[in-house]
């Protein structure tokens, strides 16, 4: 690795040791599309693209923040690594194999090895099962954390321990626990196995904002602690600009950005990014007011019937006739970014008129389109 | 205050501490187990304690009628023909001048056997169907609605009515066509609870853990569909009560002169302005067990519901 000029490099950089090149979890045109069924013969008139063609690269020891609006399928790409919903097509490797072609057996040796975590504190812990049930589930589930049910409910308690809770509240039931608590028991819940990745689905959105930090700082001392992966998912930029190493922003079932994480907020190239964090809030009365907005128009399209070309052509200031007519593929951004990831520049944005620095946002753009073999 | 006391204060606070709130301060939150806790809730609904205990009371005094009764259930006094209560018969007695209390007595056997047995089987059975239809979906749950629908078109007497012609009827022969005969319903009651159950977050916690199906089924949707079983198990209960009297109208249920509430209260029908007592006691021994099972029913499912209000 050379010196990067832009210190890019050093956020980017591999853990020491690792393998250059080898993914922990990587996704290969992931696609899920949903069928629309309609009429008295169920007759399937369509489908919504919730996910389309989503290539992701994640590494061990790293988090990889997630981000975009509701309904952009960051929810189902999590569910289909996790192979809670079987895609429409693509690939899952993890630890270097595709999951999707597991047997059930092979499959429940794997999801020793991958958690989730969810949004929802409430929905996410069954009502009718204590706390220590809940969290022994797993390890009753792989036969680990002891056979007798003595020495689990010790695993159970240094669980409970390890997350911050009372280790006497095991008997309790979640309604007894209040909502960041019950994230807690989530997270024990998720490591009981020790796990290599855990996705994180916006752990922290449904909760009170004193709350996201310890929850955060949580998920950060575990992370050091046991060597666990992330890929953390939320709509919220700040709190992705706060545990992640890089992040990838998704619009409409695509990736349209994907970077190490100052690149991202330093240099948003892709417009939909670009408008994104100037919505970011700056918790400063005189900033905040000198700060500039880009106002998208329009809503997001449907996923069932989403716009040619570019997907982000109908709303994006900077379209031209180019974009409606060609998909951009994730184009690399740096022709003399240092930092490489398995042969591939770091920075890479969906789009043939990326904004560069000094470049008016609001404007239709001008020039030749980017490419791939421009970088 | 951290986050931890003030939950824990709050449950404590509440109106009235949870069970292990409870445990907490008497510092042995160890000692209890799961059916304790349950036990303990189930404890204190008054009413489902009360539904339970005359239950338990009409189930011991049928099976102890041939002590209990003053009579045989067959035997005919000319001389009480018609009589209403009195000092030798306590529920008056029939049109043969058969002692009332007696029959009614005998009567709980079959009764009691037929609707509890029916509440609990097609309950069960129903149960087992919806879990099963809505959990695994796509061709299980078409195959297994089209069958609950099927079964759902035979008409239910004279089904009852063909089986009847072929098999002598029995208390237990008469539960076991009447409960393969009223599963659907619940069946269907149930699948709808699992579709809306079985896309709850924790049912996926369980998937990404790895929980095969019977299991998740087992632990995550039973429990969460057993306040809709239990409403319907008391509700098919009496309607079983009802439904072998109607059998035994048609002569298919149990024959005379052995009695059951339903065939008592069918017998009484000419009868029921001139001679009261001859629907009443039947009858109100129906309306009781019918309660009882229902506050029990409420009582259980309140008990097995960590969050229901105590």
């Amino acid at each position: 690795m050379t010196e990067a000029p832009n210190g890019r490099a050093e956020a980017a950089g591999m853990p020491p040791g690792a393998p250059s090149g080898e993914y922990l979890l990587e996704t290969r045109g992931l696609k899920m599309h949903f069928p629309i069924k309609a009429g008295v013969f169920k007759r399937t008139v369509g489908h919504v693209k919730a996910v389309d063609g989503v290539d992701l690269q994640v590494r061990q020891g790293e988090t990889l923040g997630l981000v975009g609006e509701s309904g952009c399928g960051k929810s189902t790409l999590a569910r289909l690594i996790l192979r809670l919903l079987e895609p429409t097509d693509g690939e899952v490797i993890f630890g270097g194999e595709n999951i999707l072609r597991y047997d059930r057996k092979q499959m429940l040796r794997v999801r020793r090895d991958m958690q989730i975590i969810f949004q929802d504190p409430y929905a996410s812990l069954n009502p009718r099962m204590t706390v220590g049930n809940i969290i022994a589930e797993p390890l009753k589930t792989h036969g680990v954390g002891g056979s007798g049910a003595g020495e689990r409910k010790r695993r159970v308690q240094e669980l409970l321990e390890i997350v911050g809770l009372n280790p006497e509240h095991y008997n309790r039931y979640p309604h007894e626990f209040s909502g960041g608590q019950r994230q807690r028991i989530g997270v024990a819940r998720a490591v009981a196995l020790n796990p290599k990745l855990i996705i994180c689905d916006e752990p922290v959105s449904a909760l009170d904002v004193s709350i996201q930090a310890q929850v955060v700082n949580l998920l950060q001392d575990l992370q050091k602690e046991f060597g666990l992966t992330y890929v953390f998912i939320a709509h919220d930029l700040s709190v992705v600009k706060h545990i992640s190493d890089r992040v990838a922003v998704m619009y409409l079932g695509k990736i349209a950005e994907i970077s190490d994480r100052k690149g991202l907020y330093a240099e948003p190239r892709h417009p939909y990014t670009n408008a994104l964090l100037s919505a970011i809030p700056v918790p400063d009365p005189e900033k905040e007011r000198a700060r500039r907005r880009v106002v998208l128009a329009g809503d997001v399209p449907s996923p069932a019937n989403p716009p040619s070309g570019c997907v982000f052509h109908t709303r994006c200031p900077r379209a031209r006739e180019y974009c409606k007519q060609h998909v951009p593929p994730l184009i690399p951004q740096d022709k003399d970014d240092g930092a490489e990831i398995g042969g591939k520049p770091d920075h890479r944005a969906s789009c043939f008129f990326p904004v560069l620095e000094g470049q008016p946002i609001n404007q239709r753009a001008e020039g030749t389109p980017y490419r791939v073999s421009d970088a | 205050m951290t986050e931890r006391e003030i939950a824990a204060g709050g449950t404590q606070a509440g109106l009235e501490p949870s069970p292990a709130a409870l445990g907490d301060e008497h510092g042995k939150v160890e000692g209890r187990t799961q059916r304790e806790i349950i036990w303990r809730r189930f404890k204190r609904h008054k009413l489902a304690m009360v539904g339970g205990v005359v239950l338990l009371l009409l189930f011991l005094a049928a099976l102890a009628a041939p002590a209990l009764a003053p009579y045989e259930y067959d035997e005919i006094d000319y001389t009480a023909i018609n009589q209403g209560p009195n000092a030798s018969h306590p529920m008056g007695a029939d049109n043969l001048g058969r002692d009332e209390l007696t029959r009614v007595l005998y009567g709980g056997r079959v009764s009691l056997l037929v609707g509890l047995s029916v509440g609990v089987f097609s309950t069960l059975l129903g149960a087992v169907v919806g879990i099963v239809a809505g959990y695994y979906g796509r061709f299980v749950d078409v195959g297994a609605m089209g069958f609950v629908d099927f079964m759902l078109t035979l008409p239910f007497l004279p089904v009852l009515l063909v089986l009847g012609k072929i098999y002598q009827f029995t208390a237990i022969t008469i539960a076991a066509a009447v409960a393969l005969l009223v599963w659907m319903p619940i069946a269907r009651l149930v699948r709808g609870q699992v579709l809306s159950v079985r896309n709850q977050e924790y049912v996926q916690a369980a998937h990404a853990i790895g929980v095969s199906g019977p299991r998740t089924m087992l632990r995550h949707i039973f429990p969460n569909v057993v306040g809709v079983m239990v409403v319907q198990a008391t509700l098919i209960t009496g309607e079983a009560i009802l439904i072998e009297s109607a059998l035994s109208f048609l002569g298919l249920g149990i024959q005379p002169p052995t009695p059951s509430w339903g065939n008592m209260l069918e017998d009484a029908r000419t009868t029921m302005t001139t001679q009261w007592w001859l629907t009443y006691f039947p009858g109100l021994m129906i309306v009781v067990t019918v309660l009882c099972v229902n506050f029990l029913g409420d009582g259980l499912r309140d008990a097995l519901d960590p969050k229901a209000v105590e």
